[in-house]
């Protein structure tokens, strides 16, 4: 539970210091782009750090190519 | 500019990166240190067959002075035994009589015992050649006896007997007459195609009820690293005469037109082994080149003819010659292919080696050996001819 | 460009190249599966990639002013453009993904109880911090690191010369011709094959027209360090180089020169951080500004942060161990770029000649 409420935090802190810089300049666009790869950070990091198993690429990879007999 | 409040968490920031930046995760300081200098293994004691290691560790504060305390004051080492089921468990083990973690860096001999080193060293390697704090450079030595004995054994000139049994090795290049063989060595023998790997060979010589450590020769060890053999001092220097591992020495020949000694400092010697297919059958050629000094002549005879020259350089040929075919037959003998021809054999000839590689032992066992040794005089130093009335 | 006011002259896009290439070579020496052959199998791949290069300037040389990104979408029009862009930006964020893998298990390896989390956060954050600051940053930074690295490879290559044994060479090509040519096409697939990234970059020379000599420049300097570095490892271990994790390392680690100048692990330590550095921060700014181009943003910075958080997140969970590194690379990388490195840039290319290389729209021009 503590580590959930540091990583909030964390991630609150890094949105406190860009979005208002994003919000003046008007970058809508880019402050779209911004909160959407933020939420995206912050749910894998929550993730990791409850330990639930996160998708794994590497894994795709290797069972195609064993499929494939290459490996 | 950053406005105030960026300048104080820049500065807290910063304050907080040397802070803690002031060491590191994973330090080690010097106390909690035991500073390994010498290893040995031997077969454990009462038959069981796990890894007995002794481990000889530097006692710092002590090393230092050179008072005359009483005896157990004066040694500036320790050293503990300790057994497990592996190198890396025994080794760990060790810390249950120190009070302190092992650090290997700067170990700079591993011993085995000769009942060990003939039961087959292979599987106490694997740990040294993985392990990234453990140096290659270590030098590898087999004992006769045990090897925990020979860490007692001291000359007493350097800090600890591991410093003189690793001087040891290191002056034998003034002779030559015994290798020295590190783990990288070691290792690179172990991996080539059919060279037979080697270490030093140490004896305890008994001086004055005193055990002193002495570097005779050479051990040889089968593709298995099982121990089949020693060479003697002359096979040895035989044998790095013409792997080209020869450092220095003296030929000791029979001063031309006497009976007496005169004695050849080798200088520079360089050989070469080479295949030579001749009709279908294989034949080694090792070329040796060697430079010299005649550095002694305890005979009458005048040395300032051309024949004389001549005779030396024969002489100092034949003892060299001899030397590397005692090699050649002690090989042979031992059934292990010393010089490592089959592995120049691979290099030049790799789809010949390919047929005769399962046969190896019995195509080196009859393989004809032509050595051919040249040898050229340099100086005669302060003397021309020797003193006569 | 909008996105990037920095312009690099050819020189820095040479030693960048270098640098790139020569890369962790260290730890994983490319063609290093062909054992003694290694540098052998180095000279395959670099004439293979110069093929590959052949293809990405095809269809990258009449566009000099756009980048990657957005010469896909002029050849394959804005949707199919986009989907092949995003698939270009993931294999960067892979690849990127493995090498802070792999400099972090390596200096991990070094200091074997700080957890590899610390090394990759203190890495991901530096090269982020440089990617704020844009290419020309980097570049200048490569110049600098590229001279010191050669420097020091060459120190330490001397140093190494009595230790050398060219006859731990011979006998040149003792292995099948099947493990030979994957050797060769591994290291063709990496490094030298992610050239293809540089596309993305060519637009922002001074003279753009000068990017594809400065490229094949620097491909050579990397190639022909990568090559003595081979040699000179074989050289120096011997029959044993091919079991050992880190080649480069054990070799150093031999020098030993009356006892003063000895244990010089640190050099190739310190080659490792400063190269491995310039390429992750490559990598993350391919990423970054391939995303943004995609997007259409106006800037690359917002997206920064967060990529640091995803790759790290990446990197952690996608390798479980170093010992996979190795095998990784040698065995699924070379099959897995395939799609990446060849069949996309050579569909590219059969469209835009169909298409007869349409011409950029006045809208993006010179923008």
């Amino acid at each position: 539970m503590g580590s959930i409420i540091a990583i909030g935090l964390l991630f609150a802190i890094i949105g406190f210091y860009q979005i208002p810089a994003l919000v003046q300049r008007k970058y809508w666009r880019e402050l779209a782009a911004y909160s959407v790869l933020m939420v995206v950070a912050f749910i894998l990091t929550l993730m990791r750090v409850m330990e639930l198993k996160l998708p794994q690429p590497n894994e795709g990879v290797m069972v195609v190519l064993k499929y494939f007999n290459l490996i | 500019m950053l406005n105030r409040w960026q300048q104080r968490l820049l500065a807290i920031l910063l304050i907080g990166l040397t802070l803690t930046c002031s060491g590191c995760w994973g330090r080690r300081e010097l106390e909690t240190l035991a500073i390994v200098s010498g290893i040995a293994f031997d077969t454990a004691p009462a038959g069981k067959s796990e890894v007995y290691v002794t481990v000889q560790v530097l006692r710092i504060a002590k090393a230092e002075s050179n008072t005359k305390g009483s005896p157990n004051e004066q040694k500036g080492y320790v050293n503990v035994s300790a057994s497990g089921a592996t190198v890396h468990e025994a080794l760990r083990n060790c810390t249950h009589t120190l009070s302190r973690r092992l650090f290997l860096p700067h170990n700079l001999i591993i011993l085995f015992g000769e009942d060990l080193a003939r039961q087959g060293i292979r599987e106490y390697l694997d740990f040294f050649w993985r392990e990234p704090e453990s140096r290659d450079t270590v030098w590898v030595a087999v004992t006769s006896g045990k090897a925990a004995d020979m860490l007692d054994a001291s000359e007493a000139v350097e800090t600890t007997p591991s410093a003189d049994i690793a001087n040891l090795i290191v002056t034998r290049q003034a002779t030559s007459f015994a290798s020295g063989v590190n783990m990288h060595e070691l290792g690179m023998r172990y991996a080539s195609k059919s060279a037979a790997p080697l270490t030093s060979y140490l004896a305890v010589k008994k001086d004055n009820g005193k055990n002193i450590p002495k570097i005779t020769g050479t051990a040889v060890f089968d593709q298995d690293l099982k121990m089949v053999g020693k060479l003697t001092n002359r096979e040895t220097r035989g044998l790095l005469l013409a792997i080209n591992q020869f450092y220095k020495g003296v030929a000791v020949i029979k001063n031309p037109g006497g009976e007496k000694y005169a004695s050849m400092e080798l200088l520079k010697t360089t050989s070469s082994m080479t295949p030579e297919i001749k009709n279908g059958k294989l034949q080694m050629q090792v070329k040796v080149r060697c430079t010299s000094n005649v550095s002694e002549a305890m005979g009458d005879t005048d040395l300032m003819s051309p024949e004389v020259w001549e005779s030396l350089r024969r002489r100092e040929a034949a003892v060299i010659d001899n030397e590397i075919m005692m090699a050649i037959a002690r090989s042979k003998q031992l059934n292990v292919d010393l010089f490592g021809f089959g592995d120049k054999v691979y290099k030049k000839y790799p789809r010949a080696w390919k047929q005769i590689e399962s046969d190896w032992q019995e195509v080196f066992n009859s393989m004809e050996v032509k050595v051919d040794v040249n040898t050229e005089l340099q100086r005669s130093g302060k003397l021309i001819s020797p003193l006569i009335r | 460009m909008n996105l990037e006011g920095g312009k690099i002259s050819s020189g820095q896009l040479t030693f960048l190249t270098a640098a790139f290439i020569v890369g962790i070579s260290i730890i994983i020496a490319p063609g290093g599966n062909a054992g003694r052959d290694t540098w052998l199998a180095v000279t395959g791949g670099f004439f293979i990639s110069l093929i590959l290069l052949w293809i990405y300037l095809g269809f990258c040389r009449r566009y000099p002013e756009h980048t990657l990104v957005e010469i896909n979408d002029i050849i394959l029009g804005p949707a199919l453009g986009k989907i092949v862009s995003i698939i270009y930006i993931w294999y960067c964020f892979h690849a990127g993904a493995m090498e802070i893998r792999i400099i972090g298990e390596f200096t991990a390896t070094l200091m074997s109880e700080t957890p590899v989390d610390i090394f990759l956060i203190v890495l991901s954050i530096t090269c982020a911090f440089a990617v704020y600051h844009g290419i020309e940053v980097l570049a200048r930074c490569s110049v600098v690191l590229v001279i010191m690295l050669l420097v020091v490879k060459a120190f330490v290559t001397i140093l190494l010369f009595p230790l050398t044994d060219l006859s731990n060479l011979l006998p040149i090509l003792d292995i099948s011709p099947p493990l030979f040519f994957k050797s060769a096409y591994a290291a063709a697939a990496y490094p030298f094959g992610e050239i293809l990234l540089f596309m993305m970059i060519l637009p922002f020379l001074n003279r753009p027209q000068e990017g594809p000599r400065s490229l094949v420049k620097g491909m050579s300097i990397g190639f022909l360090l990568l090559v003595i570095l081979a040699v000179r490892n074989t050289a120096v271990l011997g029959p044993m180089g091919h079991s050992i994790t880190f080649s480069s390392l054990s070799a150093v680690r031999m020098v030993d020169v009356g006892d003063v100048l000895t244990r010089m692990d640190i050099l190739v330590a310190l080659d490792l951080i400063t190269i491995g550095f310039l390429k992750v921060t490559f990598f993350y700014y391919i990423v970054v500004l391939g995303l943004a181009q995609i997007l259409k943003l106006r800037s690359y910075r917002p997206l920064v942060v967060p990529m640091i958080f995803i790759t790290y997140i990446f990197t952690v969970s996608s390798f479980k161990s170093g010992i996979e590194i190795p095998y990784y690379a040698y065995n699924v990388w070379p099959l897995y770029s395939i799609p990446f490195e060849i069949i996309l840039p050579l569909l590219t290319l059969l469209i835009a000649l169909i298409r007869r290389f349409p011409q950029a729209k006045s809208s993006k021009g010179g923008g």
